[in-house]
């Protein structure tokens, strides 16, 4: 500091208005980011709007409870000691520094506790289950009409509890849909169970909370919030067979071996290993949400999914000329 | 009387020898003739440093644990790469060496009557070859899996009959006599179709799974794997060398004469201890926990140009899945899907597969 020079602690003055012209927007883009469908202030789902009301509570207790400590340490600072007063200060410790944090702090206890259970509480009115990949989400209904297999779009119905089966085969992964409720890990070996009751249709996003690998930050989904009539009628068009929209497309994707890995019902593909595909085009992501699903991409994945997702485990296809190409991508586009 | 160690008196030794030693260098006093025995003191340090080298370097390594170094199988796939490869200087039992090779310094030793080394010293010395002599390392890069045959055949070679020796490695082809071991040929005369005969049989069958059921194989696939083998994009000690010497055209001769052979038998004796129902749910499905794509999306899928497997001897489906487990073998996209299909696998799913492919009928 050069002498003679008013002494400031912390910036200098020019430094701290040019803080201040960037810190607010971005506050402001930080506000805006609430309502993103990945937000978890968004309350679209009845365990969100549950963790919502905590955090409110929590932010502002420990509002109050910053502005108290602060200002009894700044009156503190500029206060005399006075031998007289020790007792008070002695007994200002015993309550304010012992007895009221552990009744605060078991109180939150109990609230957390309480609503834990809460979140459990529902029944699930059904259940889907979902496996954590390498790096995308298998989700499974169970109907009455067989098992629908599908992949990193949930649809869900508005209004109804739905119970998730959570399971991994390779790595830990954690399922987080932060605008509908809690995360919940996914341990290989064992299968958690959560339920969500989302409140409001819309699409709303969510992302793998653990670090799994290489594609981890690449491992989104979305679960889409539908009005129950629509859900029922898209779940009944679910589970019925492929539409073959290029009978040469589809001889294109057999005799290619994509059959080895992914299911394309009613077509003889009955690969496990991949996603099952047989509606793919319904979906509107694809590669675990983080691509749009049309031609170009799908083309591109198809040649190297390692360029486009780093990690990827689906192997290349460079050899599949265009000739073989097209008719696959009209296939492909084709299972509405 | 005493001398101090100084400094300087260490820099001048130290100045001599390098003198000395250049000295030596450029005069070369030592006769490196091969006509020449070596001095024996020289012999003495050359041969033991390289015993002392070897037997260091395979302390701590053992053979493979589910391969069975009698196994007459295995035998027959080293006598078949050491006729090719090994014989001409290491001779072959009732067959004397060649003069030329005589005159070799050091004299490669004739292996039928040499107290072998232990197991897995010969398979170094297979693998790696020995500087500063004519035995060179071992053509096939990374195929250690291939010196364990020729280990287990040198193993046995002290002691073995002329006739023995002879079924191994000619299996029904006829060789003519020989007086001396011929320089740098294998079978003499033998032509190129009763050479690869040798090891995958007259009829295409292959011999025990060591070498793959050539018959009704798809040309092109014939074709692509001699080529790969042919231009060292594929890495194979026993068949690189033989591939090499083949025009493209004598290439496509081959792999259409083995794919024109009727298959025959369809299915060959068990193999291993897998579970061929097992292996045919891992076939037909894959298996989603382990990233294991359904073989039969490709292999057998009209249209696709995956080998076909069906029938295939459980040895060799087992030996190769476990080489395509390890890494992709060859460069090119099938290779690579092929190493993304096979690396999620278990030693209980090769079992496996092996016993459900060896089982099957070819189409």
């Amino acid at each position: 500091m050069i002498a003679g020079r008013r002494v400031h602690f912390g910036f200098p003055a020019a430094a701290r208005r040019r803080c201040a012209r960037i810190a607010a927007p971005l506050t402001l883009l930080a506000l805006a980011a609430c309502d993103t469908p990945t937000s978890m202030l968004a309350g679209a789902g009845r365990d969100a709007v549950l963790v919502e009301r905590l955090f409110w509570i929590m932010l502002s207790a420990a509002a109050l409870i910053w502005v108290l400590v602060n200002g009894i340490a700044f009156y503190a600072a500029r206060t005399e000691a006075n031998p007289e007063r020790e007792r008070v200060a002695r007994l200002f410790v015993v309550w304010c520094g012992m007895i009221v944090p552990t009744v605060v702090l078991v109180a939150l206890l109990v609230g957390g506790m309480l609503l834990l259970r809460d979140m459990r509480g529902p029944r699930p009115d059904f259940q889907v289950t979902i496996d954590g990949e390498q790096y995308w989400w298998r989700v499974g209904y169970d109907t009455p009409a067989g098992r629908v297999v599908t992949a990193n779009e949930i649809r869900l119905p508005a209004g109804r509890t739905v119970g998730l089966a959570l399971a991994s085969t390779g790595v830990i992964h954690s399922f987080w849909a932060p605008a509908l409720g809690g995360k919940m890990d996914l341990i290989p070996g064992r299968t958690n169970r959560m339920t969500l009751t989302p409140l409001e249709p819309g699409r709303w996003g969510g992302n793998c909370a653990e670090f799994c690998g290489t594609a981890h930050a690449q491992m989104r989904f979305e679960v889409e919030v539908m009005p129950a009539p629509d859900f029922d009628r898209w779940l009944a068009a679910e589970a019925a067979s492929a539409r073959v929209a290029s009978d040469a497309g589809l001889a294109v994707f057999t005799s290619a071996g994509c059959g080895a890995c992914h299911a394309v019902r009613g077509t003889g593909n009955a690969g496990t290993t991949g996603p099952d595909l047989t509606h793919l085009a319904s979906r509107r992501t694809m590669a675990a949400g983080i691509l749009p699903l049309d031609r170009d991409t799908l083309a591109a994945w198809i040649r190297d999914p390692a360029a486009l997702k780093p990690g990827a485990l689906m192997p290349a296809f460079p050899d599949l000329k265009d000739d073989a190409m097209q008719p696959l991508l009209d296939f492909l586009t084709g299972l509405k | 009387m005493m001398i101090r160690l100084t400094w300087r008196r260490v820099g001048a030794a130290l100045a001599a020898a390098s003198v000395a030693g250049a000295g030596f260098w450029l005069a070369a006093p030592y006769n490196i003739s091969a006509r020449l025995e070596h001095w024996p003191p020289v012999e003495y340090l050359l041969h033991g440093y390289m015993r002392n080298a070897v037997s260091n370097r395979t302390a701590l390594t053992d053979p493979p644990p589910d391969m069975d170094m009698s196994d007459p199988a295995l035998l027959r796939l080293g006598a078949g790469h050491f006729v090719a490869g090994c014989a001409t200087c290491h001779g072959a039992p009732g067959v004397p060496r060649n003069p030329l090779v005589l005159q070799m310094m050091p004299k490669p030793p004739y292996l039928p009557e040499t107290d072998p080394l232990e197991l897995p010293e010969i398979h170094w010395l297979t693998y790696n070859g020995l500087k500063y002599t004519g035995m060179p390392g071992w053509a096939g890069a990374g195929r250690k899996d291939e010196g364990w045959a020729v280990a287990a055949l040198v193993r046995a070679l002290p002691g073995m009959s002329a006739e023995t020796f002879r079924e191994l490695a000619f299996a029904e082809t006829d060789p003519p006599e020989r007086a001396a071991m011929p320089f740098g040929t294998a079978g003499g005369t033998l032509s190129v179709v009763e050479n690869c005969a040798r090891c995958h049989g007259a009829d295409g069958l292959g011999r025990d799974g060591t070498a793959p059921k050539l018959a009704g194989q798809s040309p092109d696939h014939l074709f692509r794997a001699l080529t790969l083998y042919a231009t060292d994009a594929r890495q194979s000690g026993i068949m690189e060398p033989l591939a090499a010497t083949l025009t493209e055209d004598a290439r496509r001769d081959l792999a259409r004469h083995y794919a024109s052979l009727p298959d025959g038998t369809g299915g060959t004796p068990p193999f291993g201890q897998g579970d061929a129902a097992r292996g045919e749910v891992l076939a037909r499905q894959g298996a989603a926990d382990r990233q294991v794509g359904a073989c039969l999306g490709c292999h057998g899928q009209p249209g696709n140009r995956a080998p076909r497997i069906a029938g295939q001897h459980g040895r060799f489906v087992a030996a190769w899945l476990a080489l395509w487990r390890e890494d992709q073998v060859t460069p090119g996209p099938d290779a690579a899907r092929m190493h993304a299909a096979a690396y999620g696998l278990t030693d209980q799913d090769i079992a496996d597969l092996a016993a459900y492919f060896a089982g099957q009928t070819a189409p």
